[in-house]
């Protein structure tokens, strides 16, 4: 099973970034190749389970589900539901 | 109950780092305040379960044994078993995470433990800055570069 891996150190407090990463429907605003994102069925962005359904720069579509989320450990994971590039899971 | 938390960042890949510090009995080699240690019973210092018995520069004896070890998440887990602190029931880990972003190491050192509730302040401080952040300016002083 393929798995990809990067860390890095980002020069600003971790509470500040948490915020900024927390928002599952937020990464529009800082993330360069997505231009456009909405939860489905209007739920709110830190429901566990919600789906988000968003556009890159290039036109394609992907949606993916909110799995955990935890302020605690300032930590989330999600998976993809529908995607162009062939993957599982 | 108090907790100790510190991390920081070294300048250098985090197998290297792990390599410096894996060996449960080599303080001395790598921790300013660490004058001596030995494994009791002969033990292997990578055998989970054996037990150090060191002193620090100031004379004080530690004793404390090794209750988890990982190569693969680069993590030891050890509990203070004797020493003069004013404290029990003391666990504490040090564990290293990869920063891809420029090939070098984030370091966390915890410790958690039990105390008199006017005694915490002072403890969580002087273990956090003498032992715990002392050993991370030490490593990046040897490894960095």
């Amino acid at each position: 099973m393929p798995r990809v891996i990067r860390s890095t150190v980002i020069d600003w407090p971790v509470e500040e970034v948490w915020a900024v990463l927390r928002d599952f429907n937020g990464h529009d605003r800082w993330h360069p190749i997505v231009a456009d994102s909405m939860i489905e069925r209007g739920q709110p962005a830190d429901k566990v389970g919600c789906v988000r359904w968003f556009h890159l720069r290039d036109g394609s579509e992907l949606r993916e589900l909110l799995l955990t989320l935890s302020d605690a450990d300032m930590a989330f994971s999600y998976c993809l539901l529908e995607t162009p590039v062939p993957l599982l899971n | 109950m108090p907790r100790v938390y510190v991390s920081s960042v070294i300048d250098a890949p985090a197998a290297k780092v792990w390599e410096r510090i894996r060996d449960f009995n080599a303080l001395p080699r790598w921790h300013p305040r660490i004058r001596d240690s030995r494994i009791e019973n002969g033990e292997p210092s990578d055998r989970v379960g054996c037990v150090r018995d060191f002193h620090l520069q100031n004379g004080d004896r530690i004793r404390e044994r090794l209750l988890g070890l990982s190569d693969d998440d680069m993590f030891c887990t050890y509990a203070i078993l004797e020493s003069p602190m004013p404290l029990t029931d003391y666990v504490a880990t040090i564990r290293l995470k990869p920063i891809t972003d420029g090939d070098r190491t984030f370091a966390e050192w915890t410790a958690e433990f039990e105390c008199a509730p006017e005694a915490a302040a002072e403890l969580v401080a002087g273990i956090g800055q003498n032992v715990f952040q002392a050993g991370f300016d030490a490593l990046k002083r040897q490894l960095a570069g």
